[in-house]
């Protein structure tokens, strides 16, 4: 016994050594297994307002660009509106009879810290609970499609970010209608994964891939990005496609998160088919 | 008291810079500098192995936090903080640096280049191992890990010329 306390006392740094490492660890492993607390990330109440401090700073330094692809945005879905209002015109049907979707609403959120170098990358947003802001709410940028809400506090929240190994997004190819998922496996920051498109699925380059509106996270055609170049995956059987996002996630700003109401609806149908099928 | 209050301050300006600054920094899409171990390398000499560390993982803690990526920068702070030590007794013997902190100044500088270097890489590689693991493309890896300890030792001799 005398020889064991000897022991410690001479080694007990080998022995907090130990400790240190394998709290860390299981930090690490905890929160990459599944949604963790928010407490050790950037949507913590203390550190999410100090990003919010930092970001105010950079989001003024940055309004002039925002605010130009904001025009030109704004501009094409003008043109857009009245292309689709002629045609409509020209179907001799009245425009104000077709309803609006109801079942999507947005709020408002500013990012406050992002990152891209990292292979599981988040985004932190200004706002939670508080303000509606759940788990798996989308998270759309004024350019497309951006990321998935992982957890709130009250007042932040953080989302999975489309360039993180743990994002799937399900997406489709707007002319075929064919299809998959979107992924990131690391690397280029502008260029993400079409996953699972079988293979005589007709690609071509500059074809645009919006998202399937087969989740309760997003709605049906919101743009991610464009096809940039296609091949085969190694066993031959499906596509593999290179999707170059049409938001820049490295300049991620004014971003709205967007709620579906009948999701509580959605994800208890898809239980129950589990449960079901058991 | 005072020393502990001094370092705690040089903790929290370092956590600051690594978190505003260098972690928005991805040069050739494969350089992060880590400038926040700067602060364990300049540990006393004489300071204790239990208390080094648990400044380490406090160190590493804030920082992982600051940047969503739990208990990778700990883990890493943690390593280096304990064979730190022995990486010191490669290069500098006790005689010539009994007490104080090593710096350009009190080692030289040969040994303490080869100090700092020993310990970037040894950090560096447990975090990009930890945090990149899952992308499978050992290049990248070896890449990431020289490219990134290159710049966080440019860095580290810059400030240590400053203070000279």
């Amino acid at each position: 016994m005398r020889n064991i306390i000897a022991f410690l006392a001479r080694y007990n740094h080998w022995l907090l050594f130990i400790i240190l490492e394998l709290v860390s660890f299981w930090l690490l492993f905890r929160f990459n297994s599944y949604q963790g607390s928010v407490f050790f990330t950037s949507a913590n109440r203390a550190v999410g307002t100090v990003y919010g401090w930092v970001s105010s700073v950079n989001d003024y330094l940055g309004l002039r660009t925002a605010n130009e692809i904001l025009f030109d945005r704004n501009l094409e879905l003008v043109v857009e509106n009245e292309r689709l209002r002629t045609v409509i015109d020209s179907l001799g049907m009245d425009a104000g009879a077709v309803s609006p979707d109801t079942s999507f609403t947005t709020v408002a959120a500013k990012v406050v810290n992002n990152s891209v170098n990292l292979l599981d990358n988040y985004i932190t947003i200004d706002k939670g609970r508080a303000d509606g802001v759940d788990a798996d709410m989308g998270l759309v940028s004024p350019l497309g499609v951006v990321g998935i809400v992982c957890m709130a506090s009250s007042h932040h929240a953080l989302a999975i970010s489309l360039l993180n190994s743990n994002s799937s997004v399900s997406c489709k190819l707007e002319r075929s209608g064919y299809f998959g998922n979107l992924k990131w496996s690391g690397g280029d920051s502008r260029t993400a994964q079409l996953m699972d498109i079988p293979r005589h699925a007709e690609v071509h380059v500059g074809d645009t891939v919006v998202t399937s509106g087969y989740s309760s996270v997003f709605p049906e055609g919101l743009m991610v990005g464009v096809v940039s170049s296609h091949g085969f995956s190694p066993d031959g059987l499906t596509c593999e496609i290179d999707v170059r996002l049409s938001s820049d996630m490295a300049k991620l700003n004014m971003v709205r998160v967007v709620k579906n109401k009948h999701a509580a609806e959605h994800v208890m149908l898809s239980d129950s088919l589990k449960r079901h099928r058991q | 008291m005072r020393d502990n209050i001094i370092r705690a301050a040089k903790m929290l300006v370092l956590v600051a810079v690594q978190a505003f600054l260098l972690n928005n920094l991805n040069l050739f899409g494969c350089a992060t500098p880590y400038l926040y171990i700067y602060l364990i390398l300049c540990m006393e000499v004489d300071e204790s192995p239990s208390k080094a560390m648990l400044w380490a993982f406090a160190m590493g803690l804030l920082v992982d936090i600051f940047s969503n990526t739990p208990g990778i920068n700990a883990a890493a702070s943690v390593m280096l903080a304990f064979v730190r030590p022995v990486v010191l007794r490669l290069y500098v013997s006790r005689e010539s640096l009994e007490h104080g902190s090593p710096s350009l100044r009190t080692t030289g500088v040969g040994a303490f280049i080869k100090y700092a270097a020993t310990a970037t890489l040894l950090h560096h590689t447990l975090l990009v191992l930890l945090c990149y693991f899952d992308m499978g493309d050992p290049a990248g890896l070896v890449l990431r890990i020289a490219a990134s300890s290159a710049f966080t030792l440019a860095l580290i001799l810059m400030i240590e010329n400053l203070r000279r």
